[in-house]
């Protein structure tokens, strides 16, 4: 459809305009506040917040965290999700046992924080029950009083929300993968290990680099789980770079350092999105 | 006899049996924890603290539910508060999102694309980052602690979404349709409203089950720009019992479950939309 006046623009102006409101103007607001000390008072301190980054010793422990939770919940996400979905596509029950994958996904955060810090609460936690009961502990386990088991519990309920997603969109991708493939395969002789390897690896190329991204994307700037979760103990054990920024900004109150923290955080997201396209794409083409 | 046998095994070694199992097995134990919440949620204080687990309580109460509901903290208060905000944010992403996704769709004109590329690129600017702004001038604007900056925030968090999604929708409408019903004499917003528009039903279904789903879910910054109960909504009710130094179990995990229904509701009831919200647009390109 050719249309030469301004009518389009009078279709998209409404949306535009709010999007400019409540996203591009805080956008451009972030980085305008990264050049100031904000703390009741707003001072101009030019690159001083920039500087400041790079003595934050706090800075390198806590992106090696936010790395190892990303990294991890990632790759559990996808492998369980691509489990999930394979099972999901055979099983003659899967409209009834979809629901019940995708339950987890559905979940506010507040209640996973809240399921997880109950189910492994050291005394009254149901894990512990279970595992004395299976004898495979003895004694009950203090999860989110060590910092490496707190670590791994906040990995696990983040994996948990977030296997569902991959498992759709790899579900998804399965079903858009034509039938006759398979046939003209199995004619050819070609065995299940075979028809797997060739048709349905290659043609999950487009979801596994969707899920890679969304997740990463996601779990890397995630605040609420780990926040509402251990609020970033035990110490400060569970204390992403996300949640340290959001500690730096409304619990020290210090706006335009927390500012600056986010500029940071936005760049490394745009890295880390860039990086993976790039090799998922190097990746398909061999 | 022999025959009976081996279908039985080839049965067993099925991949539908196989597959159903591992999916049953991975059922009961990921939902174990949301189980073990409903359970406390209807348990007596004395049970929920004996030195063993019942996993059926023995005197099943709904005291919990009540306490959470309207007691010092009201989750009936809360509950409202977030279906004010979810709901607004819903209807206003779907009308806004309906129109400027069918121009996105169909018109062809300068900027068109950059447009949606910068709809697009919005969904990667991380939330928490942008919480500060939002945070400062929101209090200079005297929004902090009302359910309008949180209507606000959703529609940040959605509208971008709901366009990408929408469009898709459109995408997959034949023009032809469009053509007619110009040449039978329609305006084009005629076309849009009258012939396009209930087309894609099932897509202003996904918009509409996922923009309520993730304002009812949103926390981050329910939290932050809310002071009071007054705009308190009910994850934020929930966190706030979470974080709490002394914890009330029951009453926690009555309020857990009150917040949980939505997404109990949708993936049940709505399961179809949610799913298609969830992967489409995705797999296109």
């Amino acid at each position: 459809m050719k249309i030469k006046s301004l009518v389009p623009y009078l279709w998209v102006l409404p949306s535009l305009a709010v999007l400019a409101g409540v996203c591009l103007y805080p956008a451009f607001r972030l980085f305008f506040d990264s050049f100031f000390y904000i703390k009741g008072v707003s001072v101009f301190v030019g690159l001083s917040n920039y500087v400041a980054i790079l003595h934050d010793e706090f800075i390198p422990r806590s992106l090696l965290r936010s790395a190892i939770y990303t990294g991890s919940t990632t790759c559990i996400s996808i492998l369980m999700g691509l489990a999930l979905a394979l099972c999901l596509n055979e099983s003659p029950l899967r409209k009834y046992l979809q629901a019940a994958v995708v339950l987890p996904w559905a979940v506010p955060y507040a209640v996973v924080a809240t399921a997880f810090k109950w189910f492994f609460n050291d005394t009254h936690g149901a894990a512990n029950d279970i595992l004395m009961r299976l004898g495979l502990i003895h004694a009950p386990i203090g999860w989110l009083f060590d910092e490496k088991i707190a670590f791994l519990v906040l990995i696990f309920s983040d994996a948990w929300m977030r296997i569902p997603f991959a498992a759709m969109v790899f579900l998804a991708g399965l079903q858009a993968i034509p039938a006759e493939l398979y046939e003209s395969a199995k004619v050819d002789g070609a065995g299940s290990y075979e028809r797997f390897r060739y048709i349905t690896i290659p043609n999950l190329k487009a979801p596994l680099l969707l899920a890679l991204l969304m997740i990463s994307i996601f779990s890397i700037r995630t605040v609420s789980l780990p926040l509402a979760l251990t609020g970033g103990g035990p110490g400060e054990a569970t204390t992403v770079f996300a949640l340290y920024l959001y500690k730096v900004a409304f619990w020290f109150m210090n706006l335009g350092y927390g500012a600056t923290l986010g500029v940071l955080l936005l760049f490394i997201v745009v890295v880390m999105s860039l990086i993976e396209i790039k090799f998922v794409k190097v990746e398909s083409l061999t | 006899m022999v025959e009976k046998k081996s279908s039985l095994v080839k049965w067993i070694s099925s991949k539908e049996f196989i597959s159903t199992v591992i999916l049953l097995l991975w059922v009961v134990i990921a939902l174990l924890p949301i189980v073990f919440i409903f359970v406390t949620s209807i348990k007596t204080d004395e049970e929920v603290y004996l030195p063993y687990i019942t996993w059926i309580p023995q005197k099943p109460t709904i005291k919990p539910y009540i306490y959470a509901l309207f007691g010092e903290s009201p989750f009936s208060q809360y509950i409202m508060n977030s279906i004010i905000v979810a709901g607004t944010t819903t209807a206003v992403v779907i009308i806004l999102a309906s129109i400027s996704s069918y121009a996105f769709s169909r018109f062809r004109f300068k900027g068109g694309q950059t447009g949606m590329f910068a709809v697009l690129a919005s969904r990667l600017l991380p939330p928490v980052s942008l919480l500060i702004p939002w945070f400062i001038v929101a209090s200079s604007l005297q929004l902090i602690d009302t359910l309008q900056a949180l209507i606000l925030t959703n529609i940040y968090m959605n509208l971008p979404f709901a366009i990408w999604l929408l469009k898709g929708f459109y995408d997959a409408i034949p023009r032809d349709f469009d053509d007619a019903a110009l040449v039978d004499g329609c305006s084009t917003f005629q076309a849009f409203r009258k012939i396009i528009l209930p087309l894609i039903g099932p897509g202003i279904g996904a918009v509409a089950v996922l923009t309520f789903l993730f304002s009812w879910n949103e926390l981050l910054f329910a939290i932050t720009l809310s002071m009071t109960p007054a705009s308190r909504v009910v994850s934020a009710g929930v966190y706030d019992f979470v974080t709490d130094a002394f914890i009330e179990w029951p009453k926690l995990c009555a309020a857990a479950m009150l917040a949980v229904i939505p997404a109990m509701i949708f993936v049940i009831f709505f399961q179809k939309y949610l799913v298609r919200g969830l992967v489409a647009g995705a797999l296109k390109r």
